[in-house]
């Protein structure tokens, strides 16, 4: 299986995830921050050797540049690029922990579906909160938000299973009262 | 099979039987049964929000489960867009109220 990577692009938002040769067709170099599957933290690019043969040699001095100078892989703060997420970034400008948490949002969709139980709302709106809080820089509240998704989630799908084995339990109770 | 209509012993909607309106997503198992007997307006009657629903829920898992890496990205950016999902909850609290007012 081919490993998966997240980077972060010139406005320091997460992308990906993205295969080891769309490096090469995206113009990424070795200062662009990459974060895959057992890595502790974000590491640039040139720093993992897989990568090498994918990014362009821009910090490399055998090679000459071919990389436009305005991309400036793992960007630091205050950039120019201005995306709706970076007027009111979070406090820290630091490089994501990790990849964008997930937010559940199927399971929450299943379960107000399948479960017939509403409390699953409450899943799909902290669902759809995880994404901007990420791209926003707030990471540990959109941790936090990923862990009430599936909280909610649970929560949703085990009252309702419990109320049916509840609900069984009496009808038969009563079906074997009336029979007596 | 069993008919959910007749059948006591089906799983009720929790919400219903509590305080005796429909929520959301009541009609499922009806609508299923329906669509096994292949009456596919039937199954659609007992909740018309399926027409969003069930393609929005198939889409979700098509791209979370489904679907290669790179086309999953692109369907993430639309389904999972925030916009998006407010609207759903903003239809999905609608039918609520909707179809206990009318009684659909």
């Amino acid at each position: 299986m081919m490993k998966k990577y997240y980077y972060l692009n010139s406005a320091q938002q997460q992308m990906g995830p993205i295969y080891a040769e769309d490096f090469v067709r995206l113009g990424l170099d070795g200062n662009t921050f990459v974060w895959c599957e057992g890595m502790p933290n974000w590491t640039k690019a040139n720093q993992v050797p897989e990568l090498l043969s994918y990014i362009s040699n821009s910090t490399s001095s055998t090679f000459g540049s071919a990389t436009p100078p305005n991309f400036n892989g793992g960007a630091p703060a205050g950039n120019p690029y201005g995306n709706n997420g970076s007027s009111y970034k979070g406090m820290n400008n630091t490089p994501p922990p990790s990849p964008c948490p997930d937010n559940y949002l199927v399971w929450s969709i299943l379960t107000t579906l399948l479960c017939c139980w509403p409390l699953g709302v409450v899943a799909i709106v902290k669902a759809a909160k995880v994404e901007k809080l990420w791209s926003q820089g707030f990471y540990a509240e959109a941790e936090g938000m990923s862990r009430d998704a599936k909280k909610w989630c649970v929560i949703s799908a085990v009252a309702s299973v419990v109320f049916w084995i509840l609900y069984f339990l009496l009808v038969v109770g009563l079906a074997a009262m009336g029979a007596m | 099979m069993f008919d959910p209509i007749k059948s006591a012993l089906m799983p009720k909607c929790m919400f219903k039987v509590v305080t005796g309106w429909s929520c959301p997503g009541c009609g499922l198992q009806r609508g299923v049964h329906a669509l096994l007997h292949g009456h596919f307006m039937e199954a659609l009657s007992y909740n018309y929000f399926f027409i969003l629903s069930i393609p929005y829920a198939i889409g979700l898992c098509l791209e979370r489960f489904f679907l290669p890496n790179k086309i999953a990205l692109q369907w993430r950016r639309v389904l999972e867009h925030r916009y998006v999902i407010y609207s759903y909850i903003f239809i999905y609290c609608l039918w609520w109220v909707l179809r206990n007012v009318l009684g659909i």
